[in-house]
């Protein structure tokens, strides 16, 4: 069920929150094992808070908008009790948290039961969740591939139908790319937008949380949940959508091209915008993260650098010498560029943009096809996601509605439009342009 | 030419890793110096394409 079914069935008494926190429970138990999304399963506290909002009901008390609704987190969340590990084993016995993360207090205020949290790339600094304590998490489409990453588990527990919605983080795609990869949406907000208190930073200009849903209506719901803002009725759909091409049309696989050539004469034929420069864009965005990173970790890795996963660790050691002027260098960029994505915004309210080269690449062959080399999957997902990530712009990823293996793209607006690009998508999906998958509901009609 | 993000950028492993621990204040742990002097190389590359030096 989606997040409006469950929490419409559990307002109108035709189930209780406590039968939908045990059936949410019993599928993470069934599913987890194939997929290893989910980290921790916060059994007693989701049976606890799935009785008090039935008590809620019981008494004529309106729990929420998403009353009954289960939820998980990625592991950089602050969930009261629990160690934050964002991911580290070297923080698997660090101080439990004495508090929820703002954003779970608001999801849980409205009437929301987190069941779990969900697997990552260590310090969210990857995009294939492939992390050295807790193992890979599998695409629930494919278990041979990548789930996609930092946010993995967040993708994946959704696309497995263990949960009708997630939260994670997006920094340079971290959202956006397993979104892609599993064939649902995901929100890299506005930044700053959604509430960060409680959440573990990785690079603070750039990061941001975000949601993961299987229905645009879904996303409407919970992001109105997020801002505390009761549903702004103003939202309209945005108009006037182009195509991005140039850095965004090359290197792509020739089942994107096509999804995204379909999709523009589905659209009437989407007029092309070709950005300059998106290639000192990333590479901006590259700088950025290493520098901000590496400093973030820099006192930790130099007293004690090898209780980080190999992987993170050279690149946060790395980055943690770059000094200050090419950080700077970097920033000053991001001006420039922003300047011309904003002149392009004021033409076209849209811009969309392919989420990732094309369907997730395997497990045991990580590598992704560049300007004619094959480059680590881990490092080079956020091809097309992180020239617009730091650009603090919102951007949802929408699964396109392909018969092959799960591929999103990227619907891109101007700042504080967030409301009125859900809409947008909200408008594309009703005329099935795009469109939500969840795998194992798709196992079992295939089975039958 | 770009300035160099690091001056061993084109020397061994080892210089540049060591480099690198030099401007942390810290030991290099051998088992990083491999991967910390081709993550060093990664970063110089997109130095220079920001600097509109390379593609």
């Amino acid at each position: 069920m989606t997040v409006f079914e469950t929490a419409e069935a559990v307002r109108s008494g035709r189930l209780s929150a406590l039968q939908v926190a045990r059936a949410a429970l019993d599928r993470v138990e069934q599913r987890n094992g194939a997929v290893n999304a989910v980290t921790r399963i916060l059994r007693d506290r989701a049976l606890a808070r799935a009785e008090a909002v039935d008590i809620s009901l019981s008494r004529g008390i309106d729990p929420g908008p998403l009353a009954g609704v289960p939820f998980a987190v990625k592991d950089l969340f602050d969930v009261e009790g629990l160690p934050t590990t964002a991911g580290a084993g070297r923080l698997r016995q660090a101080a439990p948290a004495t508090d929820d993360a703002a954003a779970i207090r608001r999801l849980s205020d409205a009437g929301a039961v987190l069941v779990g949290t969900l697997n990552m790339d260590e310090f969210a600094y990857g995009f294939v969740t492939d992390n050295a304590q807790w193992g890979v998490t599998r695409n629930p489409h494919d278990l041979a591939r990548f789930a996609g990453g930092s946010s993995g588990g967040s993708a994946a527990a959704v696309a497995a139908g263990m949960v009708p919605f997630s939260l994670g983080s997006d920094t340079n795609g971290s959202i956006r790319i397993p979104a892609s990869l599993c064939g649902i949406y995901g929100t890299k907000p506005t930044h700053a937008s959604l509430p960060m208190k409680g959440v573990y930073p990785f690079v603070h200009t750039l990061d941001d949380i975000g949601i993961f849903t299987r229905s645009a209506h879904d996303l409407a719901i919970v992001d109105s949940v997020l801002r505390a803002d009761a549903g702004d009725e103003t939202c309209r759909a945005l108009q006037r959508p182009a195509l991005l091409s140039g850095w965004f049309g090359a290197n792509l696989s020739p089942c994107m091209s096509r999804a995204l050539a379909r999709l523009s004469s589905q659209l009437g034929g989407l007029p092309l915008v070709d950005l300059p420069n998106v290639a000192r864009a990333r590479s901006a965005a590259f700088l950025i993260t290493a520098f901000e990173g590496g400093r973030q970790h820099r006192d930790a890795l130099v007293a004690d650098a090898l209780s980080y996963d190999p992987a993170t660790r050279d690149r946060l050691l790395a980055g943690a010498a770059v000094p200050d002027h090419v950080y700077a260098a970097a920033l000053a960029y991001r001006d420039v560029f922003a300047a011309a994505v904003d002149a392009a915004l004021a033409q076209y309210e849209v811009l969309i943009a392919p989420a990732t080269f094309g369907p997730a690449p395997f497990i045991d062959d990580p590598f992704i096809p560049i300007d004619g080399s094959m480059q680590p999957a881990r490092a080079n997902l956020g091809l097309y996601t992180q020239p617009i990530s730091f650009l603090g712009v919102p951007v949802i990823a929408a699964p396109l509605p392909v018969n092959g293996l799960p591929m999103g793209v990227q619907l891109i607006a101007a700042k504080g439009r967030d409301g009125d690009l859900i809409a947008f998508a909200q408008s594309l999906e009703a005329q099935g342009l795009i469109q939500g998958r969840c795998a194992w509901q798709e196992k079992s009609d295939d089975n039958q | 030419m770009t300035q160099p993000l690091f001056e061993k950028i084109g020397a061994s492993d080892e210089e540049l890793a060591r480099e690198v621990a030099a401007r942390l204040g810290a030991d290099m742990p051998q088992e990083a110096v491999r991967g910390v002097a081709a993550n060093a190389r990664l970063l110089q590359r997109h130095y220079d394409v920001l600097r509109g030096e390379a593609s």
